[in-house]
């Protein structure tokens, strides 16, 4: 019939033009690159916890901070020379690795734990350490629960698309005991219904728990952290894979943080010692006698900025997390190797 | 063929529209999959078989962590559908009395029918959802001092539990015995529970749908001509058999299309059960993403899913809606 | 009766139907509370339900959220207040976030006069007096000023403010703007559609109903997932989108089939035209 002949003539036509046009128009999409557009736009993009105070959250004005907000800081200033040239984009857990592996963003900094499936398969890159932390649980005093092992068939409040419920799986099937968990997608919702008494325990890395404790608990008293660690959550920046260069700076400026607290380098100390300095190690790290900026792709004075912008890490650490703060968290693990700690650089030379 | 003629200027514009659309179309994917290929970001839906890893708070299958990905989407579309189902029965229910109630003769009932259906459908939402959510956990007695009623119901902060009947097999009986609701550990055991995400979603979507519906009712049942209400009431008719023998059927045919609408609104507004903690297919497939990075696979589940719904409400409704149409001759 | 006699009129008389009353005429509130409150049993029971109800409710509501609310930014205050009356105090102290978001703090003056003009040009539209062609220079010029003291640059050029970037403009002035342009937008969009899905021609009717049914069965948040952070992995590299824009642009698409389905629920009412008799030679 005629209408048939002219429908598959169209059909034919359709797929003609489809497979024309995926040949002709489909461009390669180049790896690499980040450093050139993060120059070319004078700004770098980064990815942060939409509002986890200690680590990334933005106050009343607008103005972000906390230690992952720092390591963006100290990357801006070693890049483009000045630490506020930095676009912070919120991200809650489900959309932030989307956000990086689209190139919505340049870097993740948003306390991500490092995990083989997200080195692996997400098309990412894991870049330094920044903290060493492992999940833990806080309950209300009141309940009387001393142990993690007591959660018998408890609720469990905990934020969805995290390591955090698959850990939670982990050790509820390890150790027998059936936990119903409660997942929520935004932090805030999750937290709410733990402190409006939904759960009986909430979950997350030790360092989320202390800060969320000390901002939204009544009183910090009223709710206990239990000492189990149930995993190991090391966390730190990410980067998208396939651009070597953008990820050799941003995980040598963090190992330059790292660095200069282990040699004694602060904000405060940082000209005197640039100007008087003979220690050699102390010289390469502040450009005075090697250039290693310029094998990175950045001038000499790169480290310079960036302790100037932040401090070394233990400034950052104490500013953000440490004892004087709400969070009042230990260096513990987080210390210099040569202090019982993990924090261990690999050296600028 | 002449070129000037109707048909090859409709055969010109339908093929040229193809042509861009496929064009389009190919071009996007071919962008898509050489990015991914770039980027090393791994596709395909193998990821199904895999081990999903994380336990769902509550389903209406036997789920745990050891099963695959592909059951646990089933467990999350098993939630939407019973949020879906329950809100679209109670929202008609409900959205029918306020539709009515606005036309009714009391000025009273209009007023406050006027009050419900402006102020639930102007608010969106997810605002509605998150509200009642408080209000269930925040205003409910804890698990382990529940409000106790009629007996064998248990309101607390845990959710709502109800005595159920279920199968006892005994030894050499079995039996139809009440499961009867207890404070096990500080938490309610047995019966028939409805957690707290299930009965706030519930509840924020009936009554938001149910604003829509009555409206839907309302212009429905003005629709009907006031001839057709005088010749009823002069036949002797009283009120209640006039609107169920003249009114209705005839208000029928105005209120089924829009009807089907509302009904898909409410089965795609329940994906915003995720804000709330709700394990329906949105929230267990946010998950899946976040553990495999599998981020355009686990969206186009859910499109597909969501979108096999609405059609399927869309092809029965439109049944019904063929049964009582006027018949043109 | 024999046509020739008077007719009885004192028998006639008393058997006379007693006059009815004169038909009420009354006004006021009283008659308004007898009619509409009282008509019937039925509608006794209504009322007496429905005032059960809010004699039950309102005075709690009224009591929690104007009598013993806290209105001063006072964190001890609305704690010891908790559960007692609501503590507005919040919005008080935080009224600048929720109104314009992130945007820089020294110079939310620009948002807000942008948003009053958005809001008096709106207004305008709604009232038949201003429909002539003035009002179309009107919107031009607003929308001009708009995005000019927003944004700080027009087109690409400066307009001697400081420039502020779009994923920093939040809040109400954003609302009003999305729903402005995607509304405006949709509508020619899905006029287009509704009269394509009833089109004579096959494929337009098949591409306008496909369209249709893939918005119209997709949640929102989805489509929104998709065009905000998957866009870019769909687009060839370096090319960048504004974000606003692709928000726009998925509004309005999404938009525009639900507005399509009401437009062809009109003619549907209309009973179904004869089609003419086509002369021979066409």
């Amino acid at each position: 019939m005629k209408t048939l002949s002219l429908t598959s003539t169209w059909i034919r036509a359709s797929w003609l033009a489809m497979s024309l046009g995926a040949a002709l128009l489909s461009l390669p999409a180049l790896a690499g690159k980040t450093l050139d557009a993060v120059k070319q736009r004078d700004q770098i993009v980064c990815g942060v916890n939409t509002g986890l105070s200690g680590f990334g959250a933005a106050d009343s004005q607008g103005k972000w901070t906390g230690l992952d907000v720092d390591m963006c800081r100290a990357i801006a200033a070693a890049v483009l020379g000045n630490p506020d040239k930095v676009r912070y984009v919120p991200l809650s857990a489900p959309q932030r690795f989307t956000a990086l592996q689209s190139g919505e963003i340049d870097v993740l900094s948003r306390n991500t734990t490092f995990t083989l499936t997200r080195d692996a398969s997400l098309g990412l890159s894991q870049t330094v350490v920044t903290y060493y932390d492992g999940q833990g649980f806080m309950v209300p005093t009141k309940s009387g629960l001393k142990s993690a092992k007591q959660l018998k068939g408890a609720t469990v409040c905990v934020q969805s698309g995290t390591t955090t419920e698959k850990n939670l799986t982990d050790f509820s099937r390890a150790n027998k005991l059936d936990i119903k968990p409660v997942v929520f997608e935004k932090l805030d919702a999750s937290t709410a219904a733990y402190f409006a008494g939904r759960c009986k325990a909430y979950t997350t890395d030790a360092s989320g728990l202390a800060s969320i404790r000390s901002k939204e608990a009544k009183d910090p008293k009223d709710h206990l952290i239990l000492p189990e660690l149930i995993s190991k959550e090391p966390l730190g920046p990410l980067v998208r894979r396939g651009d070597d260069e953008w990820f050799a700076i941003v995980k040598w400026v963090i190992y330059g943080l790292i660095e200069a607290e282990e040699y004694g380098i602060t904000a405060a100390n940082l000209e005197q010692l640039k100007a008087e300095t003979t220690d050699p190690v102390i010289g390469r790290i502040l450009g005075k006698t090697d250039d290693t900026g310029k094998l990175l792709g950045l001038d000499r004075e790169w480290m310079v900025r960036a302790i100037a912008a932040t401090g070394n890490y233990g400034e950052i650490f104490e500013r953000n997390v440490g004892e004087k703060t709400p969070l009042a968290l230990k260096r513990g693990l987080n210390a210099q190797w040569s202090k019982g700690g993990l924090q261990y650089a690999m050296p600028i030379r | 063929m002449r070129w000037h003629s109707r048909r090859t200027r409709a055969l010109l514009v339908q093929v040229g529209l193809v042509v861009v659309l496929a064009a389009l179309v190919g071009w996007l994917l071919a962008n898509t999959l050489a990015n991914m290929r770039a980027r090393g970001i791994q596709s395909g839906f193998d990821f199904l078989l895999d081990t999903a890893g994380f336990d769902i708070g509550e389903s209406l299958i036997d789920f745990d962590s050891e099963q695959a990905y592909w059951r646990a989407f089933l467990v999350g579309l098993l939630n939407t559908l019973r949020v879906s189902v329950t809100g679209i029965v109670l929202c008609t229910l409900i959205g029918t009395l306020v539709g009515i109630g606005r036309v009714s003769g009391n000025a009273l009932a209009r007023g406050l029918c006027y009050v419900y259906t402006e102020l639930l459908r102007n608010v969106p939402i997810l605002l509605q959802l998150l509200m009642w959510y408080v209000l269930l956990i925040e205003w409910m007695p804890e698990a382990d001092t529940p409000l106790h009623g009629l007996g064998g119901l248990y309101l607390s902060k845990g959710g709502l539990s109800l005595p159920w009947p279920t199968w006892d097999s005994g030894a050499w009986t079995s039996a139809l015995v009440w499961d009867m609701p207890a404070i096990v550990d500080g938490e309610i055991r047995g019966g028939l529970n409805f957690s707290p995400e299930f009965l706030a979603v519930t509840l924020g979507l009936t009554l938001y749908t149910s604003a829509f519906v009555a409206e839907v009712v309302r212009s429905g049942l003005q629709s009907v001509a006031r001839g057709q209400i005088e010749a009823a009431r002069s036949l002797g008719l009283n009120p209640w058999l006039t609107l169920r023998h003249v009114v209705l059927p005839q208000a029928m045919r105005v209120i089924v299309p829009p009807m089907t609408n509302q009904y898909l609104n409410l089965t795609k507004n329940s994906s915003l059960a995720v804000a709330i903690g709700y394990p329906d297919l949105v929230n267990i497939s946010n998950t899946a993403l976040n553990q495999t990075g599998r981020a355009v696979e686990c969206i186009a589940i859910i499109m597909g899913i969501y979108l096999m719904l609405s059609l399927l409400t869309s092809a029965f409704m439109n049944a019904y809606n063929r049964r009582v149409a006027i018949r043109e001759r | 009766m024999s046509p020739s006699s008077t007719p009885d009129c004192a028998h006639a008389a008393a058997a006379l139907i007693p006059p009815r009353a004169a038909p009420n005429h009354a006004r006021g509130l009283r008659q308004w509370i007898r009619t509409e409150l009282l008509g019937s049993p039925m509608n006794v029971g209504v009322t007496l339900l429905m005032t059960a109800l809010l004699v039950w409710q309102l005075p709690g509501w009224v009591s929690w959220s104007m009598v013993h609310a806290i209105v001063q930014p006072d964190a001890d205050a609305c704690q010891t207040a908790r559960g007692l009356g609501a503590c507005w105090g919040v919005v008080s102290e935080k009224y600048r976030v929720i109104l314009f978001g992130r945007y820089p703090f020294a110079e939310q003056w620009r948002p807000l006069v942008a948003t009053l003009g958005l809001l008096v040009l709106l207004v305008a539209s709604c009232m038949r007096q201003c429909w002539q062609r003035g009002l179309v220079v009107a919107w031009i010029l607003g929308l001009c000023g708009f995005f000019g003291l927003m944004g700080g640059r027009l087109l690409g050029f400066s307009v001697g403010l400081t420039p502020v970037s779009t994923d920093q403009w939040g809040g109400f002035p954003l609302t009003l703007m999305l729903s402005t342009l995607s509304i405006a937008c949709a509508f020619p969009l899905a006029v287009l559609v509704a009269l394509g899905r009833r089109s004579d021609w096959p494929l337009v009717r098949a591409v306008c109903i496909t369209y249709i049914e893939l918005v119209r069965g997709v949640p929102l948040i989805t489509v929104l997932f998709m065009a905000s952070f998957m866009l870019p992995l769909f687009m060839p590299e370096g090319v960048k989108i504004d974000v606003l824009v692709r928000v726009v642009v998925g509004i309005t698409l999404f938009s525009g089939a639900y507005m399509a389905e009401v437009i062809r629920g009109g003619p549907r009412l209309c009973p179904k035209a004869r089609p003419k008799p086509r002369p021979h030679w066409a």
